[in-house]
């Protein structure tokens, strides 16, 4: 991480709005900013701190605004301080602004309102919405760009980090913080996601070993499938073959029969069941006067044979005329009176010697049963010969001619019978009975032929039918064959992915332990610097188990050093520090291509102290080349003509922070500095007691262009 | 009430009987076993042949009831019959007398009738046998 500029705005000593710009190249990338104590060094560090962490890892954000401009407000008045920077992280530019709205509550105090975050991001050159993916929030994002736990390493205040460095209070503070120097989080995260990688790729290699089996299940199904549609199509060219030579034999058939039966003659054919059709109308008829003559005859015959008996019966009945007929106790008198009485029985006069019909009434009461005279009268009514009423002669004389008509009837249908039957003889004598017999074996072959050939036709359309699926079935299995070799070509890329992971492990590790190494042997080497830094015959160098410098002078070993020792060893260890990221960036890019591992800037507030002038010499001239970005802050104490010339043609902006204060007493002597021979003084003295102290950033030099 | 036997020697008729025992349905010329006995009894009565007391069923067929042969318009040519076999009428007067009369009649015609028979080849021959026995005695035309 970068910072292009930083811009306080009524926030702590700065009173309005105030910027740093800290423009930077390769050749030139150093800041310096000369304070003089308590005009506001330390307020950048907790400025930027503020602004990376918010609250989070800062002082009570009550004291952040600008008790000048909180002087001026009056009691329930609200206003706002803010700090504000410009930051490049590899590819992309924030600028981010935290916000303190505050309000004052009485003469003394501050109550803050809300602390707030701007974020704007522009990433390779466009500018991106301020819509975070989820879960991020911008807290989350601004405070990932530097490890809170390395703040004080990359903006750091020389005491602080002694504390940390040199005199560590568990003796383990050391190689945790140079753990984080070497990534060690980052090595394990990638540790760890190539472990996840290597999982889902063995668990892929799984499916895709399944898929292998699916393949080579698949391949033998499409085998068989083929075969078994290779001969289901042999079969049907084969059927087809049969059923074009069934057609061609019925084409001959159809001609042949055509041949036949115009031999046949089919006209005369026509004729015969036209006489068939007659005779049988004919027979139809004949039977039915059969059965009407049978039918009279049952009737008849009885009648008939009682004919001969007629005259005789009436000879009989005729005695009912005479007296000895009647019973015997009929009287004389009653048949006298019968006879005498002209009145026919049937109602007529005429007919003679008849008794009439009343007499014979009272004759018939009085001497036969009733019933029995009924049936003589009867009797005598049917039989009497030229009676009147239907008799049985007349009957018989009837039905026999009937009966003979029907007999004719008969006689004539048989003649006609004959006929028709000699007509169907010739018809039949006409015809070639050869061809016809011919012609029906020919059309009782063509059926069983038809037959056949139906037969041949059902079985083509179930062998397409089947052809059709099984078609089908190729496709499917040849879908899912291609379906499993594309998985199957997976599993080669995911075997190259989880050999790749596992050269990649390894490189990492090696890489890690190389790095693990180094840092020890860079570290042991640098503080040796320190050799070549002091001159009173000291020797440094580094406990291997600690990581503690360890100075020797005079023979006594000791992890305790002095101000001066102590300054210099702690730059030593800074410089080292600072190599060694800038190392490990290098390496990483070049072997792995990750560009995650930015560029960082370093901003050292007093780190020199009191360390002689030697030291400082010695120390800046090894500053610039190991840092991308250095903004060093500096007191008049720390400011000399040494540091001036060590990192002459390095500075790109030199800045002053103006005092002014109400105190009278100070010496200005602390404020006036020297650059380039000229004289700079950094301080104002305000007329009014009492009034609140602030700073003014002023530019000193400012390096043109970019 | 009166009935009339079947003649046993008429067993041989019954089959050209509608219904009869062994009816061959071509050749059926009887409409009843009534019919039959009438014909059979008329036959007789035409060539003057009568049987006494003879032989008659008492099933197959059973003895028929006169009052069928009214209810068949058949009992007047029964009462000719009987007074041209008794010569009288006062036959009338006594059923049983009729009965009895008709019955012998009727087995004399089914001798009649059998002799006929024998005489055709199978029993196909017969129908046109038996018109002809019959048409014997139709009155000549005109």
């Amino acid at each position: 991480m970068l910072i292009d500029s930083l811009t306080f705005s009524d926030f702590l000593v700065f009173k309005g709005c105030q910027s740093l710009d800290f423009g930077w190249k390769k050749d030139r990338n150093i800041t310096i900013v000369l304070a003089p104590n308590n005009t506001g060094k330390t307020s950048v560090i907790r400025g930027l701190k503020f602004l990376l962490y918010g609250t989070k890892a800062a002082e009570n954000a009550k004291t952040y605004p600008c008790l000048r401009t909180v002087a001026g407000m009056k009691k329930g008045d609200t206003g706002y301080s803010y700090v504000e920077a410009t930051i490049r992280h590899g590819d992309s530019k924030y600028v981010i602004r935290r916000t303190i709205t505050f309000a004052r509550v009485d003469e003394d105090s501050v109550g803050v309102q809300e602390i707030g975050t701007d974020l704007e991001v522009t990433l390779k050159g466009e500018m991106t919405d301020r819509t975070l993916p989820a879960g991020v929030t911008t807290d989350t994002l601004v405070g990932n760009l530097v490890p809170e736990a390395m703040f004080d390493f990359y903006f750091f205040k020389g005491e602080e980090l002694a504390e940390q460095l040199l005199r560590p209070k568990a003796g383990t503070r050391v190689p945790e913080q140079l753990q984080k120097v070497l990534y060690q989080k980052e090595w394990q995260s990638l540790a760890t996601t190539l472990d996840k990688c290597e999982r889902r790729f063995r668990s892929k290699m799984g499916a895709t070993t399944q898929e292998q089996h699916r393949i080579r299940t698949l391949l033998v199904e499409k085998d068989s499938t083929k075969a078994k549609y290779g001969a289901l199509m042999g079969r049907l060219d084969k059927e087809k073959r049969s059923l074009e030579q069934e057609k061609k034999n019925w084409d001959a058939a159809d001609q042949a029969m055509t041949d036949l039966a115009s031999r046949a003659n089919p006209d005369r054919r026509k004729e015969i069941e036209k006489i068939d059709a007659q005779l049988k109308k004919v027979h139809s008829r004949q039977d039915e006067h059969r059965t009407s003559k049978n039918t009279k005859l049952a009737k008849l015959s009885s009648p008939i044979l009682l004919t001969s008996c007629l005259d005789e019966v009436a000879d009989v009945l005729s005695v009912l005329k005479e007296k000895r007929a009647l019973p015997p106790d009929i009287s004389e008198g009653i048949l006298g009176k019968i006879l005498d009485d002209k009145e026919c029985i049937c109602g007529h006069e005429v007919c003679e010697g008849q008794p009439s019909y009343g007499r014979i009434t009272e004759l018939r009461r009085a001497s036969l049963r009733e019933d029995v005279a009924d049936d003589l009268w009867r009797l005598h009514t049917i039989v009497a010969k030229g009676s009147a009423g239907v008799g049985i002669r007349e009957q018989v004389v009837q039905g026999v001619e009937d009966l003979r008509e029907l007999d004719q009837g008969i006689k004539e249908d048989a003649v006609e019978i004959a006929q028709l039957s000699s007509d169907k003889e010739v018809l039949q004598t006409a015809i070639d009975e050869n061809a016809e017999k011919e012609l029906k074996a020919q059309k009782l072959r063509r059926a069983k032929a038809g037959e056949q050939t139906d037969m041949l036709k059902a079985n083509l359309r179930r062998r397409e039918q089947q052809l059709v699926l099984i078609k089908d079935q190729l496709q499917k299995i040849e879908y899912n064959l291609n379906q499993s070799k594309a998985q199957d070509s997976r599993s080669g890329r995911y075997q190259a992915a989880i050999a790749l992971s596992a050269e990649f492990r390894e490189a990492v590790g090696g890489c890690q332990k190389a790095l693990t190494r180094k840092i020890r042997d860079k570290l042991a080497f640098d503080i040796k610097m320190y050799d070549r830094i002091v001159t009173d015959g000291s020797i440094a160098r580094l406990d291997t188990g600690s990581l503690l410098p360890v100075i020797e002078r005079s023979g006594v070993r000791s992890t305790h050093t002095g101000g001066g020792q102590e300054q210099v060893l702690l730059l030593c260890y800074l410089v080292s520090l600072a190599r060694l990221r800038k190392e490990i960036n290098e390496s990483l890019r070049e072997r792995f291509k990750i560009s995650s591992f930015q560029e960082q800037g370093f901003f050292m507030d007093s780190v020199f102290g009191q360390t002689q002038a030697d030291y400082k010499k010695s120390i800046v001239k090894l500053l610039p080349e190991n840092m991308p970005q250095l903004v060093l802050l500096l007191s008049d104490q720390q400011w000399g003509s040494e540091i001036e010339e060590g990192i002459t043609g390095m500075v790109t902006n030199v800045y002053g922070f103006k005092l002014h204060t109400p105190r009278q007493d100070i010496e200005e002597d602390s404020y006036r500095y020297q650059i380039k021979g000229k004289e700079w003084n950094l301080l104002t003295k305000l007329e009014v007691e009492g009034e609140e102290a602030y700073t003014e950033i002023v530019t000193i030099m400012r390096l043109k262009g970019k | 009430m009166a009935t009339v036997g079947m003649p046993d020697n008429g067993a041989e008729f019954f089959c050209f009987v509608r219904g009869g025992i062994g009816e061959n349905k071509d050749l059926v010329l009887f409409p009843t076993y009534a019919h039959l006995l009438c014909a059979a009894a008329a036959l007789g009565s035409a060539r003057g042949v009568y049987v006494d007391e003879p032989v008659l069923r008492e099933k197959d067929p059973r003895p028929i009831e006169l009052e069928t042969f009214k209810t068949q318009e058949l009992y007047d040519l029964i009462l000719i019959m009987v007074i041209k076999y008794c010569g009288d009428v006062d036959v009338v007067r006594d059923v049983s007398k009729i009965c009895a009369n008709f019955v012998s009649l009727a087995a004399g015609g089914f001798d009649e009738m059998r002799a006929a028979y024998k005489e055709c080849a199978s029993e196909h021959y017969w129908p046109e046998a038996w018109e002809n026995l019959v048409l014997e005695y139709a009155p000549e035309r005109g």
